[in-house]
């Protein structure tokens, strides 16, 4: 038997676990980097979206602002229409069945302001606890980046300090003509680092699978959550277009009641009518909630 | 047999045990069958990550598309209704037509105080249907 036979198999196998182990070893650090790629361009994308999230709740915020500041002026106009009632040549009890108005009503609009106060800050809470709910911006794992790969280069140095030096892998001792201790040395440390790049290949193999299974799972996360970004991008509108609709009429009624004050007389039963009719619709109008306390679309008007 | 020959099979008879740590084989196919199922273990949990998300997705983006569809067709009449009867509104007030002013009025106050969520309910059940064929709200 060739007695350096033993040796050079040993050798060539280790030699094509290591090739391996190192092919394994690059495939599976290359898709750990992708992987982390993945997630790095996932996040930037979805960080977008949230900002663009906040904005428009601080457009949808000003809107609400906006209209809280027309009925606080409305309601100056509503006061002035109680006034012009209360000069008009109609007796109490006219008042009540010909404009269906009485006389509480009318100083309870001269009262109305506080109370519209009220109802411009209660809305404001209200949009805010509404809007918020879906705001939760998703905890990221911020980990990613420096797992695994450290750990498995590590695994790659001293995997053979333990083990001993076979002098017979060098062929035989020198003065049996053979490469002794050193050589023997040099084979050890080559026919140990194939098999360990071969198992650490595996173990770098399985971190990339849960890396991999790591990443899924938080760019899953974020489809959804920006799914529901744009479900309540979708609700905020349709809240904002409620908010217009109410902004717009709230403007028209003070605006042509106004205008009647400009030229009523308090002593023409028509012009009195038509003031009544018009602020009882604008203290209609001003009494109108959108949201209730939770934030939520009332579904019924009282 | 040379007595060299028989030295080295002695030798690595003697060394075995220590070879066969050092290569550890047994291990390194602990190894790769545990890589294996670790694999086929992540590869089901990512398939399962997916599948819910798609679920989820697919639900949520269907009820965006619900709330789109509705309350864009349901502002849209509200809107032009509004709009038709503040003209009516203001020729009634220009006119002194008061029994006018109050059917404008009444007209105008019905839709602002009609919650815009009314059909929803209706309109969500029939956007559901794979049947459907067009109503009116």
């Amino acid at each position: 038997m060739n007695k350096k036979a033993g040796p050079v198999i040993l050798i060539a196998v280790t030699v094509l676990a290591g090739v391996k182990g190192l092919y394994d070893l690059t495939r599976s650090g290359k898709r750990i980097r992708n992987d982390i790629k993945q997630y790095n361009e996932r996040s930037k994308t979805y960080q977008f979206k949230q900002q663009s999230y906040n904005s428009n709740r601080e457009a949808a915020q000003k809107r609400f602002d906006d209209l809280g500041t027309t009925r606080l002026n409305a309601l100056e106009t509503l006061g002035k229409a109680a006034k012009f009632l209360m000069r008009a040549k109609v007796k109490e009890r006219e008042l009540f069945e010909k404009l269906e108005v009485t006389p509480q009503q009318l100083a309870k609009w001269e009262l109305a302001s506080i109370q519209a106060i009220d109802l411009v800050t209660i809305i404001t809470k209200s949009s805010m606890s509404g809007i918020t709910s879906a705001s939760a911006a998703y905890s990221l794992v911020g980990t990613l980046g420096t797992a695994s790969t450290g750990t498995a280069i590590s695994t790659l140095s001293g995997a053979a300090a333990n083990n001993a030096t076979l002098a017979w892998l060098g062929g035989g001792t020198i003065a049996m003509g053979g490469g002794g201790m050193s050589l023997g040395s040099i084979v050890l440390n080559s026919i140990v680092v194939g098999p360990a790049l071969l198992a650490s290949s595996f173990f770098v193999g399985r971190k990339a699978e849960e890396i991999a299974t790591a990443v899924a799972q938080e760019v899953a996360k974020m489809d959804i959550a920006e799914s529901e970004i744009n479900r309540q991008l979708k609700i905020l509108e349709t809240i904002l277009q409620r908010v217009d609709e109410l902004f717009k009429s709230t403007v028209d009624v003070d605006k042509i009641l106004t205008d009647l004050l400009a030229e009523a007389d308090p002593e023409n039963l028509e012009d009195a009518y038509n003031v009544a009719k018009l602020a009882k619709s604008l203290g209609v109008l001003l009494d109108t909630a959108i949201l209730d306390k939770n934030g939520n679309f009332i579904e019924e008007t009282p | 047999m040379s007595s060299n020959t028989q030295q080295n099979i002695i030798k690595v008879a003697q060394n075995a045990n220590e070879i066969a740590q050092s290569l550890n084989a047994l291990g390194v196919i602990v190894d790769f069958v545990e890589y294996l199922k670790v694999q086929q273990v992540e590869q089901t949990k990512r398939d399962a990550i997916a599948a819910k998300r798609d679920t989820l997705v697919k639900a949520i983006e269907s009820e965006r598309e619900l709330i789109e569809n509705y309350f864009d067709k349901r502002f849209a009449e509200r809107k032009y209704g509004l709009e038709n009867l503040f003209d009516l509104l203001k020729s009634a007030l220009e006119s002194q037509d008061t029994k006018t002013v109050d059917l404008a009025l009444a007209g105008i106050l019905g839709i602002l105080q009609d919650s815009p969520l009314k059909d929803l309910e209706k309109f969500r059940i029939w956007f559901h249907d794979p049947n459907r064929e067009d109503i009116e709200l």
